[in-house]
């Protein structure tokens, strides 16, 4: 067999249960994300959402490729077009299921499909993701303070609160990789 | 050894760290502090990914290990990164062979890292005999938090050697002329053997402890029972590689002609060497190493099992048989291992038994070879090829020299109790 298609079809066909597992991940994490609009109240475009299937199945194909960059980029783009202006619990599902899109990528773009990778390694990422959905989580908490505050809309308010939660994460980042080394 | 190239950043690090970075300025841009949520924990992975770039560069080494192994037996590759302190995660992906598996069939192994070092170790085995350079591949890590990749490294390639696993075989029959010193073949003399040669009256000389109480106190006269000496055989393997046919399915499946021949003269020559007898190889059809003198013990049934690793099916097609020499001490049995279908082992074999040697063609045709392709082309020129075989077969058996189908176990038991009763028949003229 020759060509890109059938090559991706070869890789699939050699994958391990595992990389299947992780690949399935990629793709239920994108379609819980295009649905999540419906749950929340928002409306669905066919124009976002049909170019995010594409590309949620091409990144299951190929996840150690740029596609799964596109993919996230994309349903960034959906989110803003499909939900309102608002900080709610589906803000919160809809991070923790990109922070799983994204570990999902990483985990199966480690090696070739047949690969399995360690359980130690994977207890390893699983730790990983749920120290990145807590911070999240507490990304959200702030939020919600806020808004319960109701303080009159500002961009400099927004910009400050953004340094504040990238330093923040950045910190928190610092932190866990020191705390993994040890 | 080979030292690796450089750590580059993985499209983990890089999706991280683009989609936080465009999300977080375009939640500043539209105002919109849910694009932030969905910032944070690609953030989190960006920062700690790069906290966490590696330095050092890992030097990946490798080794098999044992390099010479049976047929369908394993051995191990042995892959170490030493200064791995940065490495995570370690992978090694074997270049998959014809005649090699693995564990995992895929060849792909990985490896979390523990200390400084990381060692990788693959199951493998050779499915055929054969000398092979296998073990090439490729190694690679990750960095913590999977935001660089060291590799992939080109591994080197090993020789691997892998003996011909011998088939079953046994034979009760002793050799029609032994000609050494001390073995286990009844020889034609007399001598300190355990084998009764008959019960004769006593000689100056005679031991007294071979004296024959029972038949002296009956005839009143002294008696001795005599043994016959037991000697050791000289045994010469021809091997013929100028073809092969049939397709080979390795060690558990199918068998060609030369897998046939390379298999039954591992056994034969494992039979007599552990038994003491001298064992000869020569391969015909073969440039290489393709003559082994006559010689006993297990290190040269080793350098026989390496010879025939080294057979290469026909790898020299123009033999000059009147240049051959065979040197071939008299009293040697020869055992031709070939399927007949070439007329330069059909010279060597009629040449050699026209010096008065005891020559044995073991036909290592498969009653059930499979030539591959199953047209009526194939099929016709089979038949024509076949119809020459038996042509070649009735020339060798006009010359005296019989032929034996390989069938493991007694194979050679019928046709060396004839040659053993040839040899000790009077003859009054040749």
């Amino acid at each position: 067999m020759s060509g890109p298609a059938p090559g991706v079809l070869d890789r699939l066909s050699l994958a391990s249960a595992q990389q299947r597992v992780l690949r399935a991940g990629v793709l239920g994490a994108s379609l819980l994300l295009l649905v999540l609009p419906v749950a929340a109240g928002g409306s669905l475009t066919w124009f976002f959402t049909v170019p995010a299937l594409v590309l949620a199945v091409l990144a299951a194909l190929l996840p150690e490729s740029n596609i799964p960059l596109a993919l996230v980029l994309w349903l960034g783009v959906f989110w803003l077009r499909s939900m309102p202006d608002r900080v709610d619990a589906w803000t919160l599902v809809a991070a923790v299921d990109l922070a799983v899109l994204h570990v999902a990528c990483t985990a199966a773009s480690y090696g070739p499909p047949g690969l399995v990778l360690d359980r130690g390694l994977l207890s390893r990422w699983a730790r990983r993701l749920l120290l990145c959905s807590v911070a999240a989580a507490l990304t959200w908490a702030a939020s919600e303070v806020i808004a319960f505050l109701d303080l009159p809309p500002s961009r400099l308010a927004l910009a400050l609160a953004l340094v504040a939660v990238l330093g923040w994460a950045g910190l928190l980042g610092v932190r866990l990789a020191r705390a993994d080394a040890d | 050894m080979l030292s690796g190239n450089v750590w580059q950043p993985t499209t983990a690090l890089v999706r991280a760290a683009l989609a936080s970075v465009t999300f977080a300025v375009v939640a500043v841009v539209t105002g919109r502090a849910d694009l932030l949520v969905l910032a944070v924990p690609l953030l989190v992975h960006a920062v700690a990914a790069v906290v966490r770039r590696p330095g050092a560069v890992p030097v990946a080494s490798s080794r098999l290990g044992t390099t010479s192994v049976r047929e369908g037996e394993g051995t191990t590759l042995h892959v170490l990164l030493a200064g791995a302190e940065d490495l995570e995660n370690a992978l090694l992906a074997l270049t998959p062979h014809r005649w090699l598996a693995t564990l995992p069939p895929h060849g792909v192994v990985a490896a979390t890292s523990e200390g400084s070092d990381v060692a990788l170790e693959l199951p493998l085995a050779p499915l055929r005999w054969g000398r092979r350079r296998i073990g090439d591949g490729v190694v690679a890590g990750t960095s913590p938090w999977a935001g660089y990749r060291w590799g992939p490294v080109p591994l080197p390639a090993h020789t691997l050697t892998a003996l011909p696993q011998p088939a079953p075989y046994d034979s009760r029959a002793t050799s029609p002329h032994p000609i050494g010193l001390v073995g286990t073949h009844p020889a034609r003399r007399r001598g300190d053997g355990s084998e009764l040669e008959s019960i004769r009256p006593f000689q100056p000389g005679d031991r007294l402890r071979r004296v024959q109480w029972r038949v002296s106190l009956r005839t009143g006269e002294l008696h001795v029972t005599s043994t016959v000496a037991e000697e050791d055989a000289s045994v010469l393997l021809l091997l013929d590689s100028g073809v092969e046919l049939g397709a080979s399915g390795g060690v558990h499946g199918e068998s060609s002609t030369l897998d046939v021949a390379v298999r039954a003269a591992g056994a034969v020559a494992e039979h007599y060497l552990v038994r003491g007898d001298r064992v000869g190889l020569r391969v015909l059809g073969s440039t290489g190493r393709n003559v082994l003198p006559t010689a006993a013990g297990r290190r040269h049934l080793r350098r026989v099992l390496d010879t025939l690793a080294g057979v290469v099916p026909g790898e020299n097609r123009d033999l000059d048989l009147d240049r051959m020499r065979f040197r071939v001490p008299a009293g040697t049995i020869v055992l031709v291992f070939s399927p007949m279908l070439s007329q330069a082992a059909v010279v060597a074999t009629t040449t050699l038994a026209s010096r008065g040697l005891d020559v044995v063609v073991v036909d290592c045709l498969p009653d059930d070879v499979r030539l591959g392709q199953d047209d009526a082309r194939t099929a016709l020129a089979w038949r024509m090829r076949r119809l020459e075989r038996e042509a070649l077969l009735a020339r060798v058996r006009r010359a005296g020299i019989p032929v034996v189908q390989w069938r493991g176990r007694g194979t050679l038991d019928e046709v060396l109790r004839r040659l053993s009763r040839r040899s000790t028949a009077p003859s009054v003229a040749r």
